[in-house]
């Protein structure tokens, strides 16, 4: 399918081309635009080292990265989780002039020429039902925060369980505790119930870090049309994800599988709802035998497999006619704007 | 129940012959949550019970949750009396050597966090029975007061596996939501329990149990355990023994005499009162007009075990019969399960 975007969809007029009142809309400095943010950095080096740290972001910023969203934790305790974020800070703070830990909306304005690394955990799992750790990760670090893996816990149903089910109740406190805590919800990963009610309770900011378009090809992490046109209500994101099994059934999907998925996103929304969550990472991820996931090595798109590659996306838009603002919103702008409004300036 | 039970509870010479009987059979309680110290063990041997299923706290920690565990240090530190039980030979010796029986359990599955492997450190700890979910959901399922309930989630298929690898009994419903419970059924083999709820049928709570849920517990060779607790027994929060053994008689004419236990679910020494965690607790479950906890009069610790045994011989329960209700049922399935 090579077809360019639709005008209408260019020209912001389609169904809630506009943000939503009650979006958190960045005040944002010229220094805040024209940032490219990567929302899914699965970095390694948390637990490898300061050495491999400052390789893995070197080459994000070689390859024109501005703002990495990073885990601090996937499937980890309490203790790993303060670990990882303790050696993300100390390796930040080794490389003062490269990167920056983002904790404030000032920090957005200092990413440059350096690096900004953005904690994000992938799942409240590790704080055993303490809600008051919201507001204490945060203060500690973390602006960004999933309900859920793709598997149930005791605040949400995951996106690969058979369940479906809403939140729990502590799920619901969770999900305000998020938002007055000024952290960003993530969306990414959460059962289809249980992300929708997410969205219908919180006033806060929300963006979906990784996950494409149920209705190009429905794998149970992407967003139906329900669940886009939710976050586009909210004023939210949706980062678009290479990670082949959620392009396509094919073997090796294509960037054109991609633009697909980005194509239906904007269609629905308009163009500021949609950024790139690249999620480049060959290790393991299937738990359970029947989850939705293929062993690595993934077999990315061809031209699409690092980071280093992101210019072919960016190329291949501009032929199907995005202009250089639309792709910079893409890549970056529409993600800062959320980002900016729900940090606040303060420091942390 | 008629007021010829009632009276005929209080009488002397039954409650003699139910005292003198508890004595010559094993009385185990299969589910406990009271402060684990002296006064539960003194509880224990005034009212006539052998064992004892402890899910409750010692210094703050669940049991076995600490590798220096308080629980295991306090038998440890009273030899005579005392003995972990990790089989139902352990039980039996136990009883021989006139010491009391402790298994432990817990109520909820989340202390393995999200690694169902732990279970084998844990079981080598001693832990021999295990629920999922404790009223909300978590990892393994959901909870009984969750507005909408559903199965297991992957992990927790996980986890039942694993438990009845190791051979840890799988306790399900009562604070397990039903939709959980019945999919663990699905996946489970061999007798699966309930170690404390109540009949819905008497009183309609979401903490209680289904007739479905419980026949389908016995089918699998299961023990159903019946608490003491009042919010669970009577709909006015106050419950008599009457109330108690009537839950007892429904739940044996509906599922079977060899079905049904002791689940009384005591606090001894942490009594409650006052407004509770309403996320965990919430009033449709647990009314606010009656949250001092307060359990059956006489049944707020085991001193009262000798006249749940009248009772049931005021009902017309045989000698053989009360055994196995007082806790030949639980050893049946533990040496099952066990396998020991």
């Amino acid at each position: 399918m090579r077809r360019g975007l639709s005008r209408r969809a260019f020209l912001g007029t389609a169904a809630g081309g506009t943000l939503a009142a009650g979006a958190c809309v960045a005040g944002g400095g010229t220094a805040r635009r024209g940032l490219v943010f990567d929302a899914a950095v699965p970095l390694a080096s948390p637990a490898t080292g300061f050495e491999a740290f400052q390789i893995e972001l070197e080459a994000r910023r070689a390859a024109g990265f501005d703002l990495v969203m990073v885990p601090v934790a996937v499937r980890d305790g309490i203790e790993a989780t303060l670990r990882s974020l303790l050696a993300l800070q100390s390796h930040a703070g080794r490389m003062p002039d490269e990167a920056v830990l983002v904790r404030s909306s000032a920090d957005l304005e200092r990413v440059r020429p350096g690096i900004g690394v953005v904690a994000q955990i992938q799942g409240l799992h590790m704080l055993g039902e303490q809600l008051s750790l919201i507001a204490e990760l945060r203060r500690a670090g973390i602006t960004v925060m999933q309900l859920t893996g793709p598997w149930k816990n005791w605040c949400a149903d995951g996106c690969f369980e058979r369940g479906d089910l809403p939140l729990t109740g502590l799920g619901r406190m969770a999900v305000r505790a998020i938002a007055d805590a000024r952290v960003v919800l993530d969306l990414a990963q959460a059962g289809r119930r249980s992300g929708l009610e997410a969205l219908e309770l919180t006033e806060g900011p929300v963006i979906v870090s990784r996950a494409n378009a149920a209705g190009v090809y429905d794998h149970p992490q992407n967003l139906t049309d329900a669940q886009i046109d939710a976050v586009r209500q909210r004023g939210g994101v949706i980062c678009a994800s290479p990670f082949p099994p959620l392009l396509s059934a094919a073997e090796r999907p294509t960037i054109d599988d991609l633009v697909r998925h980005i194509d239906h996103i904007v269609e629905r929304t308009g163009i500021e709802h949609v950024g790139i969550g690249l999620d480049f990472d060959d290790r393991p991820r299937r738990r359970f035998a029947d989850d939705p996931l293929p062993d690595p090595p993934y077999a990315w798109p061809e031209g699409l497999a690092s980071a280093a590659d992101i210019d072919a996306l960016r190329q291949r838009l501009a032929r199907e006619g995005w202009t250089t603002a639309q792709l910079q919103q893409l890549l970056g702008d529409n993600l800062v704007r959320v980002l900016d409004g729900a940090l606040g300036p303060g420091t942390g | 129940m008629t007021a010829a039970h009632a009276f005929r509870t209080g009488d002397p010479g039954l409650l003699r012959e139910a005292r003198a009987l508890l004595d010559e059979i094993t009385v185990v309680n299969g589910l406990d949550a009271s402060d684990f110290d002296d006064g539960l063990i003194s509880s224990m041997r005034e009212g006539g019970v052998h064992a004892n299923v402890v899910s409750g706290l010692r210094a703050g920690v669940r049991p076995l949750m600490s590798l220096d565990s308080p629980h295991l240090r306090f038998i440890r530190e009273r030899p005579a009396e005392l003995l972990t039980a990790l089989s139902v030979a352990d039980i039996e010796r136990a009883r021989r050597q006139n010491r009391i029986a402790i298994i432990f359990a817990w109520q909820v599955a989340d202390g393995i966090g999200e690694n169902e492997e732990l279970l084998e450190g844990f079981h080598r700890l001693g832990l021999r029975s295990s629920g999922l979910s404790y009223n909300v959901g978590n990892f393994v399922g959901s909870g009984c007061v969750d507005p909408v309930q559903g199965p297991l989630s992957r992990f927790g298929e996980r986890v039942v596996e694993k438990l009845q690898e190791l051979r840890i009994v799988v306790d399900i419903g009562g604070h397990c939501s039903e939709t959980t419970s019945f999919d663990v059924l699905r996946v489970a083999r061999g007798p699966v329990v309930c170690s404390h709820t109540n009949p819905r049928a008497l009183r309609d709570t979401p903490r209680n149990m289904s007739d479905e849920l419980m026949t389908a517990i016995a089918r699998t060779g299961g023990v159903v355990g019946i608490t003491a607790f009042n919010f669970f027994l009577a709909e006015t929060g106050r419950a008599s023994l009457d109330d108690y053994l009537a839950h007892v008689d429904y739940a044996v004419r509906r599922i079977g005499i060899d079905h049904v236990g002791l689940g009384l679910d005591q606090i001894i020494g942490r009594q409650i009162s006052g407004p509770v965690d309403p996320r965990k607790f919430p009033p449709e479950a647990y009314p606010p007009m009656y949250q001092d906890w307060i359990y059956v009069d006489g049944l707020a610790d085991f001193s009262g075990v000798p006249r749940i045994a009248a009772g049931l011989l005021a009902r017309g329960y045989s000698g053989e019969a009360l055994g196995k209700i007082m806790g030949g049922n639980w050893l049946r399935v533990w040496r099952e399960v066990w396998g020991a």
